[in-house]
C-alpha cells in the first residue's frame, strides 16, 4: 500500500523533475546532483568559515562585537563571507532534505542500499548541531534564546543533576568555558566528524558524485553571492541575560526545534526527535525489500578482464587470484551483500557476446533471473515478431524509466532489462548484423540519474568506444541511438524512435552476414583489446 | 536568442531566483515570539541542601567498639537529606509548587529547582515559601515582595540560605517592596 503511494508520488514528482531537465538538461539538472550540491555548499561554508575565523573573537565578551565589526566595518569582504557562510549552510539543508526525500521516493533506501540510507541519518544530527552551535557563537539575543532553550532541553535528560538553564538566566553565572566548548564543537569537532560521517556515507558508492557539474557550481555560487551582497546576514542585538528575548528572527532551516519546544515542551520534543530518528533509521526495512538474486560468476567464461569490476556501480565485484588453474591471473568474485542486481556487469562482460557460438549462451557473469541466453532469445523473439515489416527497430528499455513494451509502433521490437547498462554493445551489434534489425534505440533513466547510478553513462561510453567493452567497429554506429529520459518521457521516446525510423529509411538493413559471428569467450575478449 | 534558449536561460534564472528567495526568506522569517513583548519571564531557580533526614544520636558502646579505633566517633548522623517544598505565588495564584527530592545515590545532594513562567508586565505581588525541615508542616521561609515588571524583563527568584532566604535578581530592588 505505502509502496504504491510512494510510486504514485514518485511518478508525479518526475513530471516536475522533467521540467528541470527541459531547463537545465539532464546532465546539469540540479535534482540529479543533490548530494554533490550539499557537499559543494559545505565547501563554501568551510572556506568562508575559515576566513571569518581570522576576524572572530572566541569569547563571550568579544564575540558579538567582533561580528559587528565583520558585518559593518568590513562588510565588503568579511561581511560578505559571513553572509555566504550563513546562506550556504541554509542551502545545504535544502539540498540535503531534497536529497533524502528523493532517494526515498525512488525507493533507493531499501535492500542493499540500507547502508547509504542508514549512514545518512547521523549526518542529519551532525548538520543540525553544526548549525545550532554556529548560531550560538554570535552571542546575540538569538544565541541567548538558543542557549537557554538548549539548556532547558538537555536538563530533562537524566544525565545532569544541576540545571544548566540556570546559567543562562543569571549574567554572573554564564560560563566562558561552556562558550569555548561550543566554539570548539563548531570550529573543530563537527568539521572532522562530518567529514568522517560523509566518508562512511559514501563508502559503498563507487565514483560518488562529489562535485556537481560546473554550471551548477557557478550558478548556485553566484546566486548565493548576490544574496549575500543584497541582504547581509546580521545579528539581533547583544545577549543580555537580564532581559528575555521577545521577538526573534529564526533561521527555520536550522532552528525549527526551538519554537516547537516553546509550544510543546521538552518531553514531547525529545519524543519526536528520537521517534523520528528511529523511524528514519528503520525505513530501509519498512517493508524489507524482496531480495533479487545477485550476480553470479561463471568461471569457465571469465577471463579476468576486470571490465565488470570497473563498471559495477556499487563496488560489488572484486578481482581475486584465479582459483581454477587457468592461465589468467585473476577472476571476478561477487560480494552478494553489496550487489544491486542491476546486471550492469553482464553488460560489461566480453563473454556476453551473442555472436559466440555457445548454446546456451553463458556469460562470465550472469544474473540468474535474466541470463544472457534469455536476453538473446528475447531479442530474437522480439525481432522475429516483426517478420514481414519493412523496418525493424530494436528498442531496449529499463525498468525504471519509460516502459518500452508500451511503445505502439508496428516496427518496434521492445526488450526490457533491469538496467540499460545490462545490454552489452555486442548484443546491439548482434541485433543489427546478426538478426538484420535496421536500428537500435536504447532508452533508460535520465542523464546523470540512473537508478543504478551509472548504467546509462556506461552504455553511452561503450557505444562511443570510450569504455570497454567497445561497440564493434563493424557495427554501423549511425543505426544506434540512446535516449535518457524520465518515467513520463514516453513521448520523447516515440519522437526519438520516429526520428531514427525516418533516418533509417533508404538505408537497407545489413544482411545477417556470417563475419564476426561465432567464436569463443576468448575471441570475444580479444576483440576488445 | 531563439525561443529554446530563452526558455532555458529564463528558466534557470527563475530557478536560481526562487532558490535564493527561499533561502533569504526562511533564514529569518517568519518571526517567532518567545515571550510577548508586554510580558516578562519569571524563573525560579536555585540549589538548596535540605536538612538532615533525622537527628544525630550518640553511638552505643557496642557500636563504638565495632568501629576501628582510629575512626571512633561519638555520634551517628543519617546521611540523607529531606526533600524541600517550594511554593511561589503571584497575585494570589500559585505559579510554582513542588517538592523536590535531594539528588545523589544516597539522597545526600542538593535539591535543584528550575521553573519558568511568562507573566504580563506590570505590578505584581509575590509570595515565596520554602520548607527544608523534617519536623514542621509550616514553611520555614516565607517572603512577600512587590515587583514591577517591564515587558521582556527576566526576573529570577533565587535562594540563598546565607542571604537569609529568597533573592530576587534582575529587578530594581528599590521597587521590590518587602511587605
Ligand atoms: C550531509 C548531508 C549529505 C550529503 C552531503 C550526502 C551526499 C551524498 C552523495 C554525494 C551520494 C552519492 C550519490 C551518487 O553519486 O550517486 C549520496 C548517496 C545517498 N544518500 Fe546521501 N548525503 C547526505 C545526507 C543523506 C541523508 C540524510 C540520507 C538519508 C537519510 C541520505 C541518503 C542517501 C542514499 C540512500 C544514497 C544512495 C543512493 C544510491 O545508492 O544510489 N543522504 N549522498
Ligand atoms: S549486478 Fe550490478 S551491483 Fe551486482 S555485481 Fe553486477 S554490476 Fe555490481
Ligand atoms: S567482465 Fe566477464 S570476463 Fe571480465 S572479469 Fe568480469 S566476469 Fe570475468
Amino acid at each position: 500500500m505505502a509502496l504504491t503511494v510512494r510510486r504514485r508520488i514518485n511518478h508525479f514528482i518526475q513530471h516536475i523533475e522533467d521540467g528541470f531537465t527541459a531547463v537545465f538538461g539532464g546532465q546539469n539538472n540540479p535534482l540529479h546532483h543533490l548530494g554533490a550540491l550539499t557537499i559543494f555548499f559545505f565547501w563554501v561554508v568551510l572556506i568562508s568559515g575559515l576566513y571569518l575565523f581570522a576576524f572572530y573573537e572566541t569569547s563571550l565578551s568579544g564575540a558579538y562585537d567582533s561580528l559587528e565589526r565583520i558585518t559593518y566595518d568590513h562588510w565588503w569582504h568579511a561581511g560578505v563571507m559571513r553572509s555566504l557562510h550563513r546562506y550556504a549552510s541554509d542551502a545545504a539543508v535544502i539540498t540535503m532534505i531534497l536529497h533524502l526525500s528523493r532517494e526515498f521516493l525512488r525507493d533507493r533506501n531499501r535492500g542493499f542500499r540500507w547502508y547509504s540510507w542508514f549512514t545518512g541519518v547521523p549526518l542529519l544530527w551532525m548538520v543540525y548541531i553544526f548549525g545550532i552551535t554556529g548560531y550560538w557563537l554570535v552571542w546575540d539575543k538569538l544565541a541567548q534564546y538558543i542557549a537557554l532553550n538548549t539548556a532547558e532541553l538537555l536538563d530533562v535528560l537524566p544525565v545532569f543533576t544541576d540545571p544548566m538553564a540556570r546559567n543562562f538566566v543569571i549574567e554572573e553565572l554564564v560560563s566562558e568555558r561552556f562558550f569555548t566548548l561550543m566554539a570548539f564543537i563548531h570550529l573543530v569537532g563537527l568539521p572532522i566528524i562530518l567529514v568522517l560521517g560523509l566518508w562512511f556515507h559514501l563508502l559503498r558508492i563507487i565514483r560518488p558524485k562529489i562535485n556537481p557539474p560546473r554550471p551548477l557550481m557557478i550558478g548556485t555560487f553566484t546566486a548565493l553571492m548576490v544574496l549575500s551582497v543584497l541582504r547581509p546576514a546580521e545579528s539581533q542585538g547583544p545577549a543580555d541575560l537580564s532581559v528575555v528575548p521577545t521577538q526573534l528572527s529564526i533561521d527555520w532551516f536550522y532552528l525549527p526545534i526551538y519554537p516547537i519546544l516553546d509550544y510543546t515542551g521538552p518531553f514531547v520534543l525529545w519524543g519526536a526527535l528520537i521517534g523520528l530518528t528511529l523511524f528514519m533509521a528503520s525505513l530501509p526495512w519498512l517493508p524489507p525489500q524482496r531480495r533479487e538474486p545477485v550476480a553470479e560468476v561463471i568461471l569457465e567464461n571469465c577471463t579476468g578482464c576486470t571490465f565488470c569490476a570497473d563498471d559495477c556501480p556499487y563496488g560489488a565485484i572484486d578481482m581475486v587470484t584465479r582459483s581454477d588453474g587457468r592461465r589468467f591471473p585473476k577472476e571476478a568474485k561477487v560480494n552478494p551483500t553489496l550487489c544491486a542486481s542491476c546486471g550492469i556487469c553482464t553488460g560489461s562482460c566480453p563473454s556476453s557476446s551473442p555472436f559466440r557460438n555457445a548454446s546456451p549462451l553463458v556469460s562470465g557473469i550472469e544474473m540468474p533471473q535474466g541470463p544472457m541466453e534469455k536476453m538473446k532469445q528475447d531479442i530474437d523473439e522480439a525481432l522475429r515478431r516483426l517478420e514481414g515489416q519493412e523496418q525493424k527497430i530494436l528498442v531496449v528499455g529499463c525498468e525504471y524509466s519509460v516502459d518500452v513494451t508500451e511503445i505502439d509502433r508496428p516496427n518496434a521490437a521492445p526488450v526490457r532489462l533491469p538496467c540499460a547498462g545490462m545490454m552489452p554493445p555486442s548484443a546491439m551489434d548482434y541485433a543489427l548484423r546478426g538478426l538484420g534489425a535496421d536500428g537500435v534505440l536504447v532508452t533508460g533513466c535520465d542523464c546523470a540519474d540512473c537508478q543504478f547510478r551509472l548504467g546509462n553513462l556506461w552504455t553511452d561510453e561503450r557505444i562511443q568506444k570510450k569504455r570497454p567493452p567497445y561497440l564493434s567497429g563493424r557495427a554501423d554506429r549511425a543505426r544506434i541511438r540512446t535516449l535518457w529520459t524520465k518515467l513520463p518521457g514516453r513521448n520523447k521516446v516515440l519522437r526519438e524512435f520516429d526520428a531514427l525510423a525516418e533516418d533509417l529509411k533508404g538505408r537497407p538493413a545489413e544482411a545477417s552476414g556470417s563475419e564476426g559471428v561465432g567464436g569463443t569467450a576468448q575471441e570475444a575478449d580479444d576483440e576488445q583489446r | 536568442m531563439n525561443s529554446g534558449n530563452l526558455v532555458r536561460y529564463g528558466g534557470q534564472a527563475i530557478f536560481y531566483l526562487a532558490f535564493v528567495a527561499v533561502v533569504a526568506y526562511l533564514s529569518t522569517s517568519p518571526v517567532h515570539t518567545f515571550v510577548p513583548s508586554d510580558h516578562a519571564r519569571v524563573t525560579v531557580t536555585f540549589a538548596h541542601l535540605g536538612e538532615r533526614e533525622g537527628e544525630c544520636r550518640p553511638l552505643t558502646e557496642e557500636e563504638k567498639a565495632a568501629l576501628p579505633p582510629n575512626m571512633r566517633v561519638e555520634e551517628k548522623c543519617p546521611r540523607g537529606r529531606v526533600p524541600i517544598t517550594v511554593e511561589i505565588w503571584l497575585d494570589g495564584e500559585m505559579i510554582y509548587g513542588d517538592t523536590i527530592a535531594p539528588t545523589g545515590l544516597h539522597r545526600d545532594g542538593r535539591s535543584y529547582v528550575y521553573h519558568a513562567v511568562t507573566v504580563p508586565e506590570g505590578r505584581h505581588y509575590l509570595t515565596m515559601k520554602m520548607r527544608d525541615q523534617v519536623e514542621t508542616d509550616e514553611f520555614n521561609y516565607v517572603q512577600k515582595k512587590e515587583v514591577t515588571l517591564q515587558g521582556g524583563q527576566s526576573l529570577v527568584i533565587d535562594f540563598s540560605a546565607q542571604a537569609g532566604g529568597f533573592v530576587l535578581r534582575n529587578v530594581d530592588l528599590e521597587a521590590a517592596d518587602v511587605r
